[in-house]
């Protein structure tokens, strides 16, 4: 019995954890792995009422991690497990403030959201603040950064309904909320209601996220990218 | 719903007095008493059906003791001796207060009744004590109250919280019998104190969010799947219908789960060979979301069989569901996994944490975890409550 491949997540939610799971699937074809995703020790009591983990939890996870290594995000004992390490946070967290998240950060690198398009000019700022939590300047070894614009659901949007007016529109990565799109979608197979995400619809659904991968990556340049730097670190 | 519960000289609980949420959640060391406390309202609750025998107590999930095992007996002054336990709840509007005695020596099966107290804020509505003449008449093994309650209307505040007790137990599920091999000793409706009809009850449950008066129900259902996430779905299903071995003992109906990995056709499995975790999640939901579950009940032990995260996820689940459930349910869990704290969202007043301990008495405290300034600031530290806890720095542990 081999070992499948072991990737470490690290991701704002558990829906974008069904979304790059179908990514990934499709991206190593018939390759085995195994995707863990990664959550802060946190307890839900601390929190403020109705906030989970979202990106909050992406940078306290990012913070202990490198107190953890000491400083050497590479050397983390996440490593003796896991042969990559993924690392996702939307294109739309560029918008936020740390004290959104209840978090008191000295760099105040956030928010850093520029003009639209092109989606790169924020994705690529929220990198590097990204790289600064994880406490590097470029990216460490074994590790993918993954930044969706504006966010996973605009990835969801383009898998699931190629023939939407935003994503034929070709600014599909600067349309400001792809979820209220997906809550418009006809009833049956609908992966959002209500403002919620609804899990198992997306889990239902992500085969054809899966098929549609190259899909994706034509429309979207963070899928795009996303997709090379993940073939480059295998 | 009950507000304050008052327990003397019962088992350990020497004198207890808690003010309960909605969800109220109990950790502490292996015998420090928690089992105890959710007895005492399911004593309570047989006093309100108007008799405490072993039947009665069993049906509520309550062991059965002889009178030296359920009184407190503590060493203690002559003078000091209490001679009956006392159980007392209250709800915002209305109490219902009992003691109940029993020779140590030669005990009878029914316990008595020595007083009894029921009221409508401070009208008294039913009221037994030893000292009343006319009272000395009445039949010591049946109680005043239960006869009486017959006369409340619907909707009396007093009728509502002797309803609520009278219909409480205390569920400890099963492997075999969630796995439909064993028959569940104490069956109920919607569901056996010990997991049993699961299949059945399941099937009830997903049938009953399709109708109007459940509105919100589907959505709460949809949190189920997520929890189990090698199955792409789940039902109950005839037995007949299903790939199971001739050898397993079989209800008409059995839980069916479809793998999410397996081909299809090949993917459909019972909870007879189904991860049993899997079943103490369906068995959680059906407490909490079914609509004839009990208003009141308790489930011990909710965190047996579920690995750390699951546990945490279902502790969230659980408190979701019944702070949104429109059947105003209240529930007293049991849990010795420390990741279940760090799925409750204590910020809310209605989700409650009690730590119990014994202290050098041999007395059962207990101590309501509250989420304060000191917490918090612990919190900002990098400690979680599952650390605070291991490390023994919020009580609940045993010294071992």
């Amino acid at each position: 019995m081999s070992d499948p491949i072991r990737i470490a997540l690290v991701a704002e939610g558990p829906t974008d954890r069904i979304v790059l799971e179908a990514a990934i699937r499709r991206l190593l074809g018939d390759t085995p792995f195994k995707i863990q995703q990664l959550q802060p020790e946190e307890s839900l009591g601390f929190l403020s009422p109705g906030c989970g983990l979202g990106w909050g939890g992406v940078y306290r996870w990012c913070r202990k991690a490198v107190e953890r290594s000491g400083g050497e995000i590479e050397n983390d004992i996440l490593f003796r497990t896991y042969r990559i390490l993924i690392v996702h946070l939307d294109a739309d967290v560029g918008e936020e403030e740390y004290s959104n998240a209840g978090i008191d950060d000295m760099e105040n690198d956030l928010p850093c959201a520029e003009p639209c398009p092109p989606a790169s000019d924020t994705t690529n700022r929220l990198r590097s603040t990204l790289l600064r939590w994880l406490g590097r300047a470029t990216t460490p070894a074994n590790t993918v950064l993954c930044t969706p614009s504006r966010n996973t659901e605009s990835w969801v949007l383009c898998a699931l309904y190629p023939g939407d007016a935003v994503v034929t529109s070709g600014t599909l990565e600067c349309f400001e909320s792809p979820e209220t799109r997906l809550q418009a979608k006809p009833l049956r197979g609908r992966i959002i209601s209500g403002g919620k995400k609804h899990l198992a619809s997306y889990r239902a659904r992500q085969d054809e996220i899966c098929t549609a991968w190259p899909t994706v990556r034509e429309i979207c340049s963070e899928a795009d990218r996303f997709s090379i730097e993940f073939l480059a670190v295998l | 719903m009950i507000t304050k519960l008052i327990v003397e000289s019962f088992k350990s609980l020497e004198k207890a007095e808690i003010e309960l949420g909605v969800v109220n959640v109990f950790v502490g060391a292996n015998g420090s008493g928690k089992s105890n406390l959710l007895e005492a309202i399911g004593v309570l609750g047989a006093a309100a059906f108007g008799r405490v025998d072993d039947e009665s107590l069993l049906r509520r999930g309550v062991r059965p003791g002889v009178p030296s095992l359920y009184k407190s007996s503590f060493p203690r002054k002559e003078a000091e001796k209490v001679p009956h336990i006392l159980f007392c709840a209250e709800s915002t509007k209305a109490s219902y207060q009992v003691s109940l005695w029993n020779p140590g020596t030669d005990p009878s099966p029914p316990w008595k009744f020595k007083t009894e107290r029921l009221r409508r804020g401070s009208e008294s509505i039913a009221e037994r004590s030893p000292f009343k003449k006319t009272d000395q008449l009445l039949d010591p093994e049946q109680g005043l109250t239960a006869l009486k309650s017959f006369q409340l209307e619907r909707g009396d505040p007093a009728r509502g919280l002797l309803d609520e007790l009278r219909n409480y137990s205390i569920y400890c599920a099963n492997t075999p019998t969630l796995r439909g091999l064993i028959p569940d000793p104490q069956v109920r409706e919607p569901i056996g104190l010990s997991g049993g009809r699961l299949p059945q009850a399941l099937a009830e449950l997903l049938r009953a969010r399709l109708r109007e008066e459940n509105r919100g129900l589907a959505e709460r259902l949809d949190d189920i799947g997520p929890l189990i996430d090698w199955a792409k779905n789940f039902g109950s299903s005839y037995s007949a219908m299903v790939p199971l071995s001739p050898s397993a003992a079989s209800s008409p109906r059995v839980v069916r789960f479809v793998d999410r990995y397996m081909a299809k056709r090949r993917n459909v499995l019972t909870g007879y060979d189904a991860s049993e975790g899997a079943l103490y999640i369906l068995f959680a939901a059906v407490c909490v979301l079914h609509p004839k579950s009990s208003r009141v009940f308790a489930i011990d032990n909710v965190d047996q069989a579920l690995n750390p995260r699951l546990a945490m996820r279902l502790a969230t689940a659980i408190c979701n569901w019944t702070l949104a459930n429109p059947f105003e349910r209240q529930i007293l869990l049991t849990a010795h996994n420390p990741a279940v704290l760090d799925g409750l969202p204590l910020k809310d007043d209605r989700v409650r944490l009690f730590v119990v301990d014994r202290d050098s008495r041999g007395h059962t405290v207990i101590k309501r975890v509250q989420i304060d300034d000191e917490l918090l600031s612990k919190h900002a530290q990098g400690w979680t409550l599952s650390r605070l806890w291991m490390n023994g720095l919020i009580g609940g542990v045993p010294d071992v």
